[in-house]
């Protein structure tokens, strides 16, 4: 049981350092996209798969 | 190529602020990086996708009975791995496509990404280029047309590949569609230049 506590504690640091990583990667496509280029295409791509697997994990996760 | 070279930009538009351009300096020229110059960073993302992938599908092969126990950890492990992964491929995207030359009637600017939150931005004057040239070696880069630009110029360089060209007096980007073209575009302006001066 507290083995599970921690393994959850660690899981959660770890999302929200790719969180904190990806904020910081927004904030520069934000900041330098030029006009009429791909940034915000691969941007909700890229924000489309990480929901994705997110909801996907945590729906296995649940069953599990 | 519409999006590797775009022509005749408008130089007011608030996302060129940070280039710091002179009052009547047009941008003639915005060129990014090829595509085909991200392919191998694609490929090496796309391989280590699959190899989890496989491990698990041995994994289920030769502990049929045992992994259903595991599942917990398997799908966890997996989702902080892809997450890990695509976090790291959107960076080296971001390093890749916005790496951006500005040509302008005055100088050449290289924006140059480094990392996350890092960007260096060096500039060449029209007037200190000396000599132009190109290197295309391969069969991607001659099928793709893409290469190396590299300017000899009279002042101190900046190289993508310090090995090749990081010599001071080269000012040198990897990986630039249709380097001919650009290199003639700036023999012309440096001829253009020249000339006024005199």
């Amino acid at each position: 049981m507290f083995g599970n506590q921690i393994a959850l504690i660690v899981y959660a640091a770890f999302l929200l350092l790719i969180l904190v990583i990806n904020l910081l990667y927004f904030f520069q496509v934000f900041k330098y996209r030029l006009p009429g280029d791909a940034s915000i295409t691969v941007l909700i791509i890229h924000m489309s798969l990480i929901v994705a697997i997110l909801i996907f994990s945590g729906i296995y996760l649940n069953a599990a | 190529m519409p999006h590797l070279i775009d022509e005749d930009v408008d130089a007011n538009d608030q996302a060129f602020l940070y280039l710091n351009l002179h009052p009547d300096e047009k941008i003639l020229f915005v060129v990014r990086h090829h595509w085909a110059g991200f392919l191998g960073t694609f490929g090496l993302f796309v391989a280590m996708g699959i190899f989890p992938i496989l491990i698990v599908y041995v994994a289920n092969l030769v502990l049929k009975d045992q992994i259903g126990q595991y599942l917990g950890i398997i799908v966890a492990g997996l989702s902080g791995y892809y997450l890990f992964l695509l976090t790291f491929l959107f960076g080296a995207w971001i390093d890749y496509y916005y790496d951006i030359i500005f040509i302008t009637g005055e100088r050449l600017l290289n924006v140059n990404q480094k990392g996350l939150l890092s960007r260096e931005v060096s500039e060449l004057s029209m007037q200190q280029v000396q000599d132009v040239s190109t290197q295309m070696d391969g069969f991607l880069r001659s099928y793709f047309n893409y290469g190396t630009l590299i300017v000899e110029t009279a002042g101190h360089g900046t190289s993508d590949v310090e090995s090749a060209h990081g010599l001071q007096g080269y000012f040198s980007v990897d990986d630039l569609p249709d380097p001919n073209r650009l290199a003639r575009v700036i023999s012309e302006l440096h001829r253009k230049i020249a000339h006024e001066d005199e």
